[in-house]
């Protein structure tokens, strides 16, 4: 207080004049710049203002009163009301910049006093970008941070990762603390086929989050132990009102337009056929009706005109009542690439809406808020997410001592999903193999069939293009069974108007705390965290789907999720000599997960006429019901020691000891971590210099192993290939085995080491602001489900083997290039490098983490996580290729690890932020270099001749005579479909015979179609406009803002096709991978705020 | 708030660490059991065989063998003999840890009796002898020990020899069983164990070129069609017919028959060596013309419908086994009479009294003739892909992408898995390629 009196005297410009009552003044800058918007209070009262444009307010205060004066970034002023009636007050840019960062407890600590390198992701910044999901919203905010889309559908969930991949096989999500509590960030699912899933952080409102904190390294979060190796992120949500007078109501309003970011182009010059050079002729096809391919005819060369039906067979009878029979001359020279696109995609939208109040009282402060979510995405189907939230936050005062803290929020999630990737019910896998002769948009009418002159009848016939007629089916008297006929892929239009994968979440979480002040320095808080959720899922297959739908299937799962979390800690600060001071927080922890999955599959429909969303549409040989319990404990009890020396040297030191019900063998497990920062400022003695600390730390964290993970066990049977047929044990008298997996009793946890040595710097007058991190970890005894050799009878023994290390460097840059009263311009960058290898796999060549037999994501020794593994072409040891008879390479029996990397090189984001007067502008661009991908849609679209690469024709101008991969003889002069290419053994035609083998994408060679997937995107750019005061005033508000942003508006990218951020695996740990993927998605957003 | 204080919080949250009673005893699994009798996994045993025989090993020998064709996608590649190793991972491991490793668990417990001892001892003998047909060498002493986790390789010859002393003696331990009353349950029908046994142990002597050995084996082998070693099927998704469940239910278009060799013959393109007028009903029993396409027939009372049988053992082949080695010890009215027996089964089978007319041939005419009808009769099973190499192509099958009919123009194994691959240190070196004969198959 002494020190504020004494600034004050150099500050004040106190001028004499009546006695009490209402107080005016200004508020400026050092430079004189008024400050709009400061607040203005009367300490202890509700009583405040806050300064109009230019600075000016006007308050009333009673002589004695002290009236506190506050700006974001300037350090705050208290003035004694004596006889004045004019108060001018100058505040000072605060060097101390008072921005917090949240410890991994939740509660907040002066960034100058950090001893790690956690990023504090700018709340506005996250919420302006406008996406739905929390997880998404954070792309590009933070250093060593990363963010994959699962794809553009509405609500899905995205992949996060922290100072790269640490773990094989436990959970690869950062910690989630939410209000002190951990939640659940789970994303159940996430394979090559299936919908795109959701991740449960995303259930939370964008507008209701305070602050976000990304914990990076291991030594901040070494508190939790085991479960933090991925890092902790620490969101606390809003608790009541900031302004003066007590309270505020917030209204949010947005609409979003999204449309698809990136598409395939198809050839349409080539109708729906075979080539015919497999009946050597090359140059021409023959339409074929229901093949795959498109290698017939020449679309242009056809006569015009309708196509001719022979209905003698039977035919389709589309809804309008039009017949299709099959073709018997193929004349007109329509495609339909644009129409059936445009049957499929269109325009998405989403609305969303926010209301919120916040109050603050004496000892009490509320925050209550409600939100709803309505978005219809680009699919033109039913593809859809609905969120509505409600959150309720109360901190009451009970007494002097005690206080009271509750947060809880309630969540409810209504979706239609899309089938999508590797799965004949498919989206894009119907879609993007359509010829372009074919209209896709009769796909549903009744099917007649003649045989042997009867007709049969079948109502809901699914038609596509490899199945024209239409599904059809056929009664078993024996069994009493229908049995469909069913196309091999869906029709597009099928799989996202008939089809259903319905998804509903409902989800609260409760956590009430107490605080209770022992003595001035002392205090102990008592926490309870509960977050539970249900997320019920149901497809049906109505039947004449594609695959194991063509009888109908129902699938319907109920999992639910709950974690109990309870805390009791003590903070505390002493001093233990006037040069020595000790914070300390000593507590325990003890948390409970509790999941269960019950679920049932139903095929072959009894009764199939008619949409019926239930189980019992079937016998009982046909019906099956499956679940899964799961409960995992630990407990533990931890310390942090922050030490402050001289004031100028910073010593942390914390541990934490636990136990964990799902490594019985490995007794009490403890985690030590240490930290020294030393601020350098007065040592530097340098004007330009307004903060400069060095730090430097060392911490162990831990993952558990999954529960169960220590027993070799039995279980019902059963066999299948992985082609997907198989004898079901169910059906078989339900025979048993024994697991191919072999337990372990011996696992012990998983250890994470990292080193962290970072520089945080501030300078000319904090315009320009550096934090730099250097990283070193190591992960040893990673548990893996180690593959062995399957003539030993297990696939697979769970061991701790793997040692994984990282190492990187991050810079967060902010620069303040202008700042004035009507116009300032700012910028902000991130900066991410992280080498990832996995040292050891103890002899293991390879394990698989996502993705096909042919190409998947894996891990091997000596290669960086998720490294690609592909099938590869001979080669000699001069590197040419081994060719065969007919001058094309052979492919190589092994697959080779590493032909890709999906790792990024570096990571950069970029942002830019302008205002004049009440316009401001930012944007924000972030790139990924470096990172690969295997492009499967690439290889499979040449494969069927859908490509636009494989719609060219070539005249043999070798002079001689070449051939196909097959060996059929093309003449000189004479035109072939496709080009020619020398591999190393003279020029060769490379044609359909080569793209349907080991030139395509169902080859046994990935090496062609593994690409550098690096972009650049627009991830935002914004436009807002805030009203101006005047205005605002006279609509009976505080602030009205109005604006419009693009998100990822632009993406630049050398990949063909698809958004390369997106993951055919979703949040899976396989990465790189794309193949028939839902699509990506580009938005236009208008966004309307108003304040009470 | 002194020093003290915070000792003794200290103390107290240590104190709570010990809380380790609240994390004691909750890894036992609520999902999965800890035991399983043997009665129970014989079960899985049978299922593991039926696979080994009819999944994908049956498909890629039928391609190979140019007895079906690669139609579309993977299977394209497939039908140019392109090498992948990946495509041996899945059955090469359900073998072995499904089939072998739960008869090695019955063979292990003492309380088991004498009649499920019998028929594991036969199922893994049988599996282990069909790997070493397939691979070459491959893992048989130290397989599927819970000690050893990289088994070493033993002979081509040594595993067979050994597998067929196993099938020998779980016949002796069977007894009369039938395959009903012997857990066959709803998995398996046929005869008894000891004529599905003795079967087998011809199938694999023959392979290991000792004909006397196959004679007597089969002359107590499968004595009626009615007593085949067959899967039974139903019309439940999980229960189909493994080619109907494969061509219709989950890869439509990927196995036909267009083009192949035994559509030729059968369909008359190509000149049968002994003239069959019922070639067209046994076209139509195992195809359907669809345009320019061969398909499987995969309708009811076609060959692969949704409830047909697959063959693992049978009277035909233990006729035609009979037939060839006594051919090849010297009896050729031996080898006749019963190549003639297998006429008279097709005709009863087809109904057609003229459409297999007996055989009166000699030399190696005959021998063609007794292959060529195993070569036709056995459409869809795992062991004319053995029979193809062993006999060094005597029948001249024309190979696919080029069409010659060379004894090496064929794959001459299955390659050993990626997976095996990559973690077993003692996998033969160098591998051995695709079309690096096996010892057994050297000659003919």
């Amino acid at each position: 207080m002494k020190q504020i009196l004494t600034l004050m005297s150099f500050l004040l410009c106190i001028q004499v004049a009546v006695a009490q009552g209402s107080i005016s003044g200004n508020i400026t800058d050092d430079e004189g710049v008024p400050l709009p918007g400061a607040t203005v209070l009367v300490a202890g009262s509700n009583e405040g203002t806050t300064s109009d444009f230019d600075g000016n307010f006007s308050i009333r205060a009673n002589t004695g009163d002290v009236l506190d004066f506050s700006y974001v970034g300037y350090k705050t002023v208290s003035v004694q009301v004596e006889n004045q009636d004019q108060i001018s007050v100058v505040l000072i840019a605060d060097n101390e910049l008072e921005e917090v960062v949240l410890t991994a407890l939740g509660i907040e600590k002066k960034k100058d006093d950090d001893l790690s390198g956690t990023s504090v992701v700018e709340v506005d910044q996250l919420q302006r970008s406008g996406e739905t999901g929390v997880l998404q919203g954070l792309s590009g905010k933070a250093s060593g941070v990363q963010i994959t889309r699962n794809s553009g559908d509405p609500g899905s969930g995205a992949y996060i990762q922290i100072r790269g991949q640490n773990t094989i096989n436990g959970n690869n999500s950062p910690l989630i603390v939410l209000d002190g509590a951990p939640i659940s960030n789970d994303n159940i699912g996430g394979s090559t086929g299936g919908v795109v899933q959701q991740s449960r952080l995303n259930d939370i409102n964008p507008e209701d989050i305070e602050s976000v904190s990304v914990i990076k390294g291991a030594a901040a979060a070494a508190l939790y132990g085991t479960g933090a190796a991925n890092g902790v992120l620490v969101i606390n949500t809003k608790r009541g009102s900031k302004e003066a007078k007590g309270w505020s109501f917030n209204v949010k309003t947005s609409l979003s337009v999204d449309r698809i970011n990136r598409e395939w182009d198809k050839q349409d010059t080539w109708g729906q056929g075979y080539d015919g050079i497999w009946y050597d002729e090359p140059g021409i096809g023959y339409f074929v009706e229901n093949t795959g391919f498109s290698f017939g005819d020449e679309i242009a060369l056809r006569s015009g005109g309708a196509d001719v039906y022979d209905t003698s067979g039977g035919y389709f009878e589309t809804q309008s009542g039009r017949q299709i029979g099959a073709i018997d001359e193929k004349n007109s020279k329509k495609t339909y690439n644009q129409e059936n696109r445009d049957a499929v995609f269109g325009d998405g939208y989403t609305w969303e809406t926010n209301a919120s109040f916040s109050y603050n009282s004496e000892g009490s402060s509320t925050y209550v808020s409600i939100s709803n979510l309505d978005q219809q995405g680009i699919i033109q189907g039913a593809s859809d997410y609905t969120r509505n939230t409600l959150k309720l936050n109360n901190d009451t005062q009970l007494t002097d001592k005690l206080k009271v803290k509750v947060s809880s929020t309630y969540t409810s999630i209504d979706s239609n999903r899309i089938q999508t990737g590797s799965n004949l019910n498919g989206l894009y896998l119907g879609y993007l193999r359509t010829s372009p002769d074919y209209d896709i948009r009769d796909y549903k009418g009744t099917n007649y069939r003649i045989s042997d002159g009867v007709t049969t009848v079948t109502p809901n016939s699914h038609r596509s293009y490899r199945r024209s007629g239409g599904s059809y089916r056929t009664f078993n008297n024996e069994t009493g069974s229908f049995s469909y006929a069913a196309p091999t892929y869906n029709n597009p239009l099928w799989t996202i108007n008939e089809q259903k994968s319905v998804n509903s979440v409902e989800r609260f979480s409760f956590a009430p705390e107490l605080n209770y002040d022992v003595a001035d320095n002392l205090k102990i808080v008592a926490r309870y965290g509960i977050d539970f959720y249900q997320d019920n899922r149901v497809d049906y297959w109505p039947t004449g789907s594609a695959g194991d739908g063509s009888n109908g299937l129902w699938e319907e799962n109920r999992i639910s999720n709950k974690i109990n979390n309870f805390k009791l800690f003590a903070l505390g600060n002493t001093s233990i000599t006037d040069d020595i001071s000790l914070d300390y927080t000593v507590g325990y922890e003890a948390n409970e997960e509790t999941y269960r999955r019950l679920g049932a599959i139903e095929t072959n429909f009894t009764n199939p006429d008619q949409v019926f969303l239930n189980t019992g549409n079937t016998t009982s040989e046909n019906s099956n019901p499956d679940s899964y319990n799961q409960l995992v404990r630990k407990n533990g009890g931890f310390a942090v020691l922050d030490f402050s020396l001289f004031d100028d040297l910073l010593v942390q030191v914390s541990g934490r000891a636990e136990t964990l019900s799902t490594l019985p063998g490995a007794g009490v497990i403890f985690y030590p971590s240490a930290s020294v920062g030393y601020k350098i400022t007065d040592l530097l003695s340098s004007d330009a210099v307004d903060f400069a600390k060095v730090r430097v730390s060392y911490g162990e964290v831990g993952i558990g192993a999954n529960p169960y993970a220590t027993s070799t066990v039995y279980g019902p049977g059963g066999v299948f290939s992985s082609w997907g047929d198989g004898l079901g044990g169910y059906l078989y008298g339900n025979p048993f085995t024994q697991s191919a997996s072999r337990g372990n009793p011996d696992l012990k946890e998983e250890r994470k080491k990292e080193y962290e040595f970072g520089l945080d710097l501030r300078l000319f007058d904090n315009a320009i602001t550096l934090n730099a991190t250097y990283y070193q970890s190591e992960t040893r005894d990673g548990i893996i489900a180690l593959p062995i050799p399957g003539s030993s009878g297990f696939t697979t023994t769970l061991q701790n083997a793997a040692v994984i290390s990282n190492k990187g460097v991050e810079f967060d840059i902010t620069g303040r290039i202008l700042r004035t009263q009507d116009f300032g311009i700012s910028v902000n960058a991130n900066f991410t490098q992280n080498r990832n290898i996995v040292e050891d796999l103890q002899g293991s060549a390879y394990s698989i983490l996502n993705g096909f037999t042919s190409t998947s994501s894996g891990i091997a020794e000596g290669f960086p996580y998720g490294v690609l593994r592909s099938g590869v072409y001979e080669r000699d040891n001069g590197g040419n290729y081994v060719l065969n008879s007919n001058g094309f390479p052979n492919a190589a029996a092994e697959k080779e690890v590493g032909v890709g990397d999906p790792n990024a090189n570096f990571r950069a984001g970029f942002g830019l932020n302008i205002y004049y007067k009440n316009l401001s502008l930012t944007s924000v661009i972030e790139t990924s270099q470096g990172n690969d991908v295997w492009n499967g849609t690439y290889g499979v679209l040449h494969y069927f001749g859908i490509h636009e690469n494989t719609a060219v024709k070539t005249v043999n101008d070798t002079g001689g005579t070449i051939v196909n991969s097959f060996g059929t003889e093309i003449p000189a002069g004479a035109t072939f479909r496709g080009y020619i290419e020398d591999f190393g053994g003279g020029p060769v035609a490379v044609d359909s015979e080569w793209w349907t083998t080991n030139g395509g994408g169902f080859g046994d060679v990935g090496e062609p179609f593994i690409m550098d997937g690096s972009w650049i995107k627009m991830r935002e750019v914004s436009l807002s406009y805030n009203f101006t005061e005047a205005f605002v005033q006279d609509l009976g508000l505080t602030n009205l803002s109005l604006s419009v942003s693009g998100r990822n508006l632009f993406l630049w990218s050398a990949i063909d096709g698809f958004d390369p951020e997106n993951n055919l695996t979703g949040a899976s740990r396989g990465r790189g991978l794309e193949y028939f993927s839902n699509p990506g998605t580009s938005s236009f957003l208008t966004t309307l705020r108003l304040q009470f | 708030m002194k020093l003290k204080n915070l000792y003794y919080l200290i103390f107290a949250s240590l104190l709570l660490v010990n809380c380790e009673s609240y994390t004691e005893d909750l890894n036992n699994d609520p999902n999965a059991f800890t035991v399983a009798a043997s009665d129970l996994l014989i079960g899985q045993a049978q299922l593991a065989l039926i696979q080994h025989m009819g999944s994908n090993n049956a498909r890629y020998s039928a391609v190979f063998t140019n007895q079906m064709s690669g139609g579309d996608r993977q299977y394209l590649t497939l039908n140019t003999y392109s090498p992948n190793r990946g495509n041996y991972n899945d059955m090469w491991n359900d073998t072995y840890t499904q089939g072998i490793k739960n008869t090695k668990i019955i063979l292990a417990d003492e309380s088991a009796g004498g009649t499920i001892l019998g028929i594991a001892e036969i199922i893994q003998g049988t599996l282990f002898a069909d790997l070493a047909a397939l691979y070459g060498d491959v893992p048989f002493t130290e397989a599927v020990d819970a000690e050893i986790i990289n088994p070493v390789y033993d002979s081509q010859s040594a595993v067979l020899t050994g597998a067929i002393a196993q099938i020998v003696s779980g016949i002796s331990k069977s007894g009369s069983s039938s395959i009903a009353a012997g857990y066959g349950g709803n998995r398996l029908s046929g005869g008894t164990w000891a004529e599905a046994g003795n079967t087998l142990a011809a199938r694999y002597s023959l392979l290991s070129g000792n004909y006397s050995q196959a004679i007597s084996y089969a002359s107590n082998g499968i004595s009626s069609t009615a007593n085949d070693l067959v899967s039974q099927h139903g019309t439940s998704l999980d229960n189909r017919n493994l080619f109907y469940q494969f061509a219709i239910d989950e890869r439509q278009d990927y196995l036909v028959a267009t083009d192949a060799h035994s559509v030729n013959l059968l369909n008359g393109t190509t000149e049968r060596a002994l003239e069959t007028p019922g070639s067209s009903a046994m076209f139509d029993s195992y195809f359907l013309v669809d345009g320019q396409r061969v398909l499987l027939n995969t309708n009811n009372g076609g060959r692969f419908s949704q409830t047909s049988a697959m063959k693992i053992a049978s009277y035909v082949e233990n006729q035609l086994i009979l037939a060839e080695a006594k051919y090849k010890t010297g009896d050729e009215s031996g080898a006749l009479q019963h190549l003639n027996n297998v006429r008279a089964d097709l005709r009863v089978q087809y109904d057609a009294a003229d459409g297999f007319p007996d055989s009166a041939a000699s030399g190696a005419t005959l021998l063609k003739q007794i292959l060529e009808e195993k070569y036709l009769v056995l459409i869809g099973e795992l062991v004319t892909f053995h029979d193809l190499r062993r006999t060094r192509n005597f029948i001249g099958v024309p190979n696919k992408p080029t069409g010659s009919t060379g004894a090496s123009d064929f794959p001459q194994r299955f390659l050993y898995p990626q997976e095996e691959v990559d973690a077993n240190d003692n996998i033969p070196s160098p591998l051995p390629e695709f079309f690096d004969v096996t010892a057994a198959f050297t000659s003919y």
